[in-house]
């Protein structure tokens, strides 16, 4: 069983899961999950928000997705505040960013609303974005058995997401099992997942903490804002699944759980 | 003892602010990297800032010429420069003659503190393009002989050379009796990962060349692109070391001269002394961070506080505050090692802090920190293998 288990199978199937009783009953649905996401850490395999980003209102959602759709808006945002101004310098000093193209991502900002000029070259960044940004975010890396692996890609995904778990095949959980007291440190997840027939199991509950990095927290919003929204299956899974597995393309794109 | 910034493309104001602050003392400037007139302009630049406390130097990279298909920046507005060489046109003796005096007439009135011979690469000392590398080195010799700059030869090649202990002592034969300033080495790396992997015999072997040059037959060895590896080089009487921002103008690949397919933006890292190592600021400082052990392995620069005081994964480190930083952690090991009086002494202390950083790592390990393989400790061991064998075999 061991060599026919692919990532591909399991990450299916755990996002069977994700659709079914098996994931709701224990932990908060998933409105939209993103497949291979593009994080600037690494590509969890999939990332998931609690709360769907279609709830922030139309008109703000577009100008997010327009300011965070490069890296440097995300970077110059998590660099600003709400109430204390930040000078031209000051973000030129501390997002390595050249001048350039700070003035013009600020440009781009004070048009979105996003970004409110002080006088003296000095910034604040709008209520809106305090109030809108945060989305808790899921991550997940999914694997069929190298479990140290999966563990360090997790912890880079925890500078994005509030929860980050491994996802591991039932069978050859146990090896991380062992070492769970090392995930508790971190905060990190166990999820075991059967392939075949869907069953879940937790073997370490992934901790809520805040994500650790503004701008990857941001970037990441961007990419959920800036993907386009895919048709899902409805109950992907029921109650077995047998391999292999039939069902939609994996694709990089946004689906609606 | 010196470290030299390995000048690339995007260079800013890093270098200029790094010599103000003393954590380089020099540079190597590359002419792929910049327009003639730009780079002529930039030395007259740091002549006229820092006059004779900075020590510029100039890799004419002729090695490129032979690369194919080549990426040579602006090497091709370099009078010299002639892609596509290939054998046949380095057969004549008037040929190397006219490569040789075309670099080094090009170098003579840029105001440089040393002229750099140009060079061709080879993977191994009996190869023949080794034979065409001491050609244009013992041409270079005859021309550099009334130069008012001294001269440093240029030796530019593979790694794997270095396992041949036998070939590499008749090279050294060779090039030990030629009246010159010094060299000029750079080696190519094999693994493209930073730190790359290096096995021990090689780097026992490179500690051997480096001590025979410099301190056998008191030659100055400039080894470029050398970053952490360099601290052994210095321990052994090297010169100069050079190391620049991106990972490829720390460690030499001749991927930099070939067609590039794009990649990622490099993760933000930090320099640890503590640890030996740059590791990633996310996950890893951030995870040494949350298990409260961050003093542990702070290496306490011009530049890291706002790292120190917070978590890493949140706080402003820009490449540049990252490039600046490692360079002053750099130059100080270096200085640490390298005065120390003698080789062996030199070499206690640098085994020292071998040790203490393998203790680190051990420390972090257990506290529950995961580390990638490049950079956990695995170079530490390999550095350690390598020093005691290079003293049992120079009985040091």
């Amino acid at each position: 069983m061991r060599k026919t288990i692919t990532e591909r199978q399991l990450s299916r199937a755990f996002e069977a899961t994700l659709a079914n009783g098996a994931w709701s009953s224990k932990y908060p649905p998933l409105r939209q999950v993103l497949r291979e996401m593009h994080c600037q850490q690494g590509q969890p395999d999939l990332v998931g928000t609690v709360t769907s980003v279609s709830a922030i209102p139309a008109k703000i959602r577009a100008r997010l997705a327009l300011a965070l759709r490069r890296p440097s808006g995300a970077r110059l945002l998590s660099l600003l505040r709400e109430s204390t101004p930040r000078s031209e310098e000051f973000l030129l000093r501390t997002s390595g960013l050249s001048r350039e193209i700070v003035r013009r991502t600020l440009s781009e900002l004070k048009k979105l609303r996003l970004v409110i000029p002080r006088g003296d070259n000095r910034y604040l960044c709008a209520p809106a974005l305090r109030r809108y940004s945060h989305q808790e975010l899921w991550a997940f890396e999914v694997k069929v058995e190298h479990w140290q692996r999966a563990f360090y890609q997790a912890l880079q995904y925890r500078a994005f997401a509030d929860r980050a778990a491994i996802v591991l095949a039932m069978p050859l959980a146990h090896r991380a099992e062992k070492h769970v007291a090392r995930f508790r440190l971190f905060g990190i997840g166990i999820i075991a997942v059967d392939p075949y027939t869907g069953a879940m199991r937790t073997l370490a509950r992934p901790r809520k903490q805040h994500p650790l990095s503004r701008f990857h927290q941001l970037y990441a919003l961007g990419q959920f804002l800036n993907r386009r929204t895919a048709p899902i299956p409805k109950n992907p899974a029921t109650s077995r699944i047998r391999g292999p597995l039939s069902g939609p393309q994996l694709s990089n794109e946004v689906s609606d759980i | 003892m010196y470290t030299y910034a390995q000048h690339g493309y995007g260079k800013s104001d890093k270098i200029e602010t790094a010599i103000r602050q003393g954590s380089v003392s020099g540079v190597i400037l590359s002419p792929r990297d910049e327009q003639p007139e730009r780079l002529a302009q930039y030395i007259a630049t740091l002549r006229q800032e820092f006059a004779d406390q900075v020590t510029i130097l100039f890799d004419p990279q002729f090695y490129a010429t032979t690369v194919t298909p080549v990426r040579d920046g602006y090497l091709p507005d370099y009078p010299y420069y002639q892609p596509g060489l290939t054998r046949g046109r380095f057969i004549a003796p008037l040929d190397i003659q006219q490569y040789v005096s075309d670099v080094i007439d090009y170098q003579l009135p840029l105001g440089l503190d040393r002229i750099i011979s140009p060079t061709v690469f080879f993977s191994d000392f009996t190869d023949p393009w080794s034979q065409i590398a001491l050609s244009m080195a013992q041409q270079s010799t005859v021309l550099g002989a009334g130069l008012a700059q001294p001269l440093l030869l240029s030796l530019v090649f593979d790694e794997t050379a270095l396992r041949n202990r036998t070939a590499l002592n008749d090279f050294l034969d060779i090039i030990s009796v030629w009246d010159v300033e010094g060299f000029y080495l750079v080696i190519r790396r094999n693994d493209t990962t930073y730190q790359a992997f290096s096995d021990d015999l090689i780097l026992k072997n490179l500690m051997y060349l480096t001590y025979v040059l410099a301190e056998v037959n008191d030659f100055e060895i400039v080894l470029g692109y050398s970053d952490f590896v360099g601290l052994l080089l210095h321990a052994v009487g090297a010169e100069a070391t050079g190391t620049g921002w991106y990972n490829t103008l720390r460690q030499f690949s001749l991927a930099r001269f070939q067609p590039a397919t794009g990649g990622r933006p490099a993760r933000p890292r930090y320099t640890s002394d503590a640890l030996l190592n740059s590791i990633l600021v996310v996950p890893e400082l951030a995870a040494i961070y949350q298990r409260g052990r961050l003093p542990q392995v702070i290496a306490t620069t011009s530049y890291d506080g706002t790292l120190a005081n917070g978590n890493p994964a949140n706080a402003a480190w820009p490449p540049d505050v990252a490039c600046l930083h490692h360079w002053e952690v750099l130059s100080r090991l270096a200085a640490e090692v390298a005065t120390q009086g003698s080789v062996a002494a030199s070499l206690d202390r640098l085994q020292e802090r071998i040790q203490q950083a393998v203790a680190t790592y051990n420390l972090l390990l257990t506290a529950g920190i995961p580390f990638e393989v490049a950079t956990g400790q695995r170079e530490l061991d390999v550095w350690l293998r390598a020093i005691r064998s290079f003293r049992q075999e120079a009985g040091l």
